[in-house]
């Protein structure tokens, strides 16, 4: 509040909250903060009994009185200015989104932050979080995925008992040092997914008939054993959940306000953005089982080989199981001399941004060099 | 409009009052851009705020007869209704991770708050809302809406039973029914077929269950002391409903046509071209597609809204609204492109573009609303006004 005797006179209209019209009035603010209304609809009041609201650009400034009365100012420079002398802080954010500096360093404050949160805090922020959160939190959701699975997908395994005893024999010497976990291996037809294994945040791997069907060795099926168990040691499945989730509030926060259909397309970058994640996360289980191929007694080739195949028999229909490993491996045989042409190349080009898993070219490169590198 | 003249001796005959909507894109992207940079610093906090100011702006820009909207939602108020809305969801999906059992009991709570959550927010939207100092009201009639609710539900579960006995257990739909399973690796039995029937039943309820929503909102609203009616029938929805539909159908068999015509010189070229080929005319066929679907949407949403604002009257005061089909979607579509293209810098424009035109297609038929008194303070305060204000969340609905 001015000590001096504010001279300006202000126009308004006063609504009195009772009927629907207004009238003209003019408002004049004393020496003393006491607020005089020309023509005298109500006595004058000091202003610190008035909730002035804060000043939007281009909304009537409005003065509210205690009982649900009102006066309206139009929103101009000499209104705006009389406001501010006399209710502080009221036109406070309206100076800031004035001002075109403050616009432009905004813009780029919350570019920079919506990158930086999407590439690096999201994934970091949802492996702290995973981290803390006890073992077993995910033990009732990975029951329920595998019986979702067996549901849908899955047939029964067809491999006879005394292999599954060999593979489970293997698996048991890949775990790492006893832990909260119970890690456990079992066998399933992989239906329309073939070839494939699969984690689960409970310590359950699945692996398919398929899969075992194409390797030419049990060590192929550990090397791959191994990059699963990596998944589950790095809780990859909680941290997916979370970095989900974190990505969906991050959206709701800044784009609350999107109409219908157009959320479907600004849905799309936060798809690529998961699939970055999980490129990132494949990385990481490879990262596991290349440390851990050693121990186990495992060559680098193992992993590279089962990749190699993966690929070469990922566009065989999973049809019938026995079907399948026949077709696959009358390909691999064929591929003795290597025959790959450049039409593949063309489709690898934009296959990146829209995988959920790194090049095969790429994650085979890595374990060869690891080979190569002296230790 | 001088306040001494008391209510007009001789009735004025009606008008086309037209809704006027002032705000700019340049003004708004300023204010939806300091929101999100607040609402970042804050952690989210903020986001109470920038929700006021984003409503402030646009109701105060809207203005009807010289007189402009107000809105008047306590950004605190705001602040602990999504605190409440954070946990409960938070809650909630927590549980449909980790507790896979309890999914659907927590579904069934979940769906049994909705009504009472309708009501509440519509409450304090409506509360918050005035035009010439003058609030909008919503009687709370929980009854009311809990019966909208449970009549089609029941409706369906009715004649999901019924269909479900009148099925022939060795028909041919049945052994129909069950080879699918079978081709699907899913053993199925009759009892299987129920959750399906209870949404083929439901399926048909939908205009219904909008028309009577519509309905349940407008009827319970009020402006001062004038009552809204709404005056639409169930027929109109039905029809909507079902052109819309139509014409979605319709769109997908365009899409599809008009990439086997473009898609046929790309047939050659080995299995591996042929791969590339195929990924190719997909996304054609979903570029195609959501194109056309914008436009679809836009007639839905324009003759939507004119049905829902053009028989809604507030006693003698008519609401018009002539939306256009292709313009609405036109507006949708280059909308969605802009933002996608700018990567959401030009959301604000499409906001501001979009409310331009819907109010620009609004007006009033009236003869004014200079006789407009205040109704009666808070109607049916049984809970207890304090009870009320900790429970009347805003949750966005
Ligand atoms: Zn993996």
């Amino acid at each position: 509040m001015t000590a001096d005797d504010d001279a300006t006179l202000i126009k308004g209209r006063y609504y009195d909250g009772q009927r629907a019209t207004g009238s003209e009035v003019t408002l004049r603010i004393d020496a003393y903060g006491v607020l005089h209304l020309d023509p005298p609809l109500r006595p004058a009041m000091p202003v610190a009994a008035l909730h002035a609201d804060t000043r939007i650009a281009g909304v009537p400034l409005s003065l509210g009185f205690d009982d649900d009365a009102r006066i309206e100012l139009a929103d101009t420079p000499a209104h705006a200015a009389w406001l501010a002398r006399h209710f502080t802080g009221t036109t406070r954010i309206a100076r800031l989104e004035g001002s075109v500096r403050a616009i432009l360093v905004a813009g780029l404050a919350v570019a920079v932050f919506v990158g930086a949160t999407a590439v690096w805090g999201v994934p970091l922020l949802s492996r702290f979080v995973a981290l803390q959160l006890p073992r077993d939190v995910a033990a009732p959701m990975a029951a329920d995925t595998l019986t979702q699975l067996d549901r849908f997908l899955f047939k029964p395994s067809t491999l006879d008992a005394p292999r599954r005893a060999a593979l489970t024999t293997r698996f048991d010497a890949l775990l790492p040092p006893a832990g909260e976990l119970h890690y456990r291996l079992e066998f399933r037809g992989g239906g329309m997914l073939g070839p494939n294994a699969i984690a689960l945040p409970d310590g359950t791997i699945v692996v398919t008939d398929e899969l075992i069907g194409i390797a030419d060795s049990d060590d192929e099926v550990a090397a791959v054993l191994l990059h699963e168990i990596g998944h589950v040691e790095h809780r990859h499945s909680l941290r997916q959940i979370l970095s989900h989730a974190g990505l969906a509030v991050m959206a709701g926060l800044l784009f609350g306000d999107v109409q219908a259909l157009g959320g479907v397309l600004l849905a799309m970058p936060g798809m690529l953005m998961e699939n970055a994640y999980s490129r990132e996360l494949e990385w990481e289980a490879d990262s596991y089982a290349l440390a851990h191929l050693a121990a186990a007694g495992l060559r680098g080739a193992d992993f590279t080989a089962i990749l190699g195949r993966l690929e070469r028999c990922a566009d065989v229909v999973p049809d019938d199981r026995q079907a399948f490993v026949e077709a696959c491996r009358a390909r691999l045989k064929g591929d003795a001399a290597p025959h790959d042409g450049t039409p593949r190349a063309a489709v690898d080009d934009w296959h990146p941004y829209l995988s959920t898993h790194p090049s095969t070219a790429a994650r085979r490169q890595r374990f060869i060099d690891a080979e190569a590198a002296p230790r | 409009m001088d306040p001494a003249n008391g209510p007009s001796a001789a009735p004025r005959p009606a008008r086309e009052c037209p809704f006027e909507f002032t705000g700019n894109a340049r003004e708004y992207f300023a204010i939806w851009i300091v929101n999100i940079l607040l609402t970042i610093a804050t952690v989210g906090i903020y986001s109470a705020w920038a929700k006021v100011r984003r409503l402030r702006y646009f109701y105060g820009h809207t203005s009807l007869e010289g007189h402009r909207f107000a809105y008047h939602g306590e950004p605190l108020q705001i602040l602990k209704g999504r605190a409440i809305a954070v946990a409960v969801f938070g809650a909630f999906a927590a549980f449909w991770h980790f507790y896979p059992a309890l999914r659907f009991p927590a579904l069934g709570v979940g769906l049994a708050l909705v009504p009472a959550l309708v009501v509440l927010s519509t409450s304090f939207n409506l509360r918050n809302t005035s035009l010439r100092n003058l609030r909008l009201s919503f009687r709370r009639d929980f009854a009311a809406a809990y019966r909208l609710l449970l009549l089609p539900l029941g409706i369906a579960l009715v004649g999901a039973i019924a269909l479900y006995l009148l099925i022939d257990e060795n028909g041919a739909f049945m052994q129909a029914f069950l080879q699918e399973g079978e081709e699907q690796g899913t053993p199925l039995t009759k009892a299987d077929l129920v959750p399906n029937l209870f949404v083929l039943m439901l399926m048909p309820l939908a205009p219904w269950l909008d028309f009577a929503r519509v309905r349940f909102l407008v009827d319970h609203t009020r402006y001062g002391r004038l009552d809204a009616r709404f005056a639409g029938r169930a027929g109109q929805f039905y029809r909507l409903y079902g052109a819309s539909l139509g014409l979605f159908v319709l769109a997908g068999f365009a899409a599809g046509f008009a990439l086997l015509i473009g898609g046929r010189d790309l047939g050659d070229g080995g299995p591996e071209a042929g791969a590339a080929a195929l990924i190719a005319s997909v996304l054609g066929f979903l570029a195609v597609f959501y194109s056309i679907a914008f436009f679809v949407y836009g007639y839905f949403k324009a003759h939507r809204t004119n049905l829902v604002l053009g028989q809604t009257a507030f006693d003698e005061h008519q609401l018009l609204s002539r939306m256009q089909a292709l313009r609405t979607g036109w507006i949708c579509f280059s909308n969605t492109l802009a933002a996608v293209v700018s990567l959401g810098l030009l959301l604000p424009w499409g906001s501001i573009r979009l409310v331009r035109y819907q109010l620009a297609c609004t007006a009033l038929l009236s003869a004014g609303l200079d006789d407009v008194t205040a109704g009666a303070r808070e109607d049916g305060s049984a809970l207890g006004e304090e009870l009320v204000d900790a429970f009347d969340l805003d949750l966005g609905l």
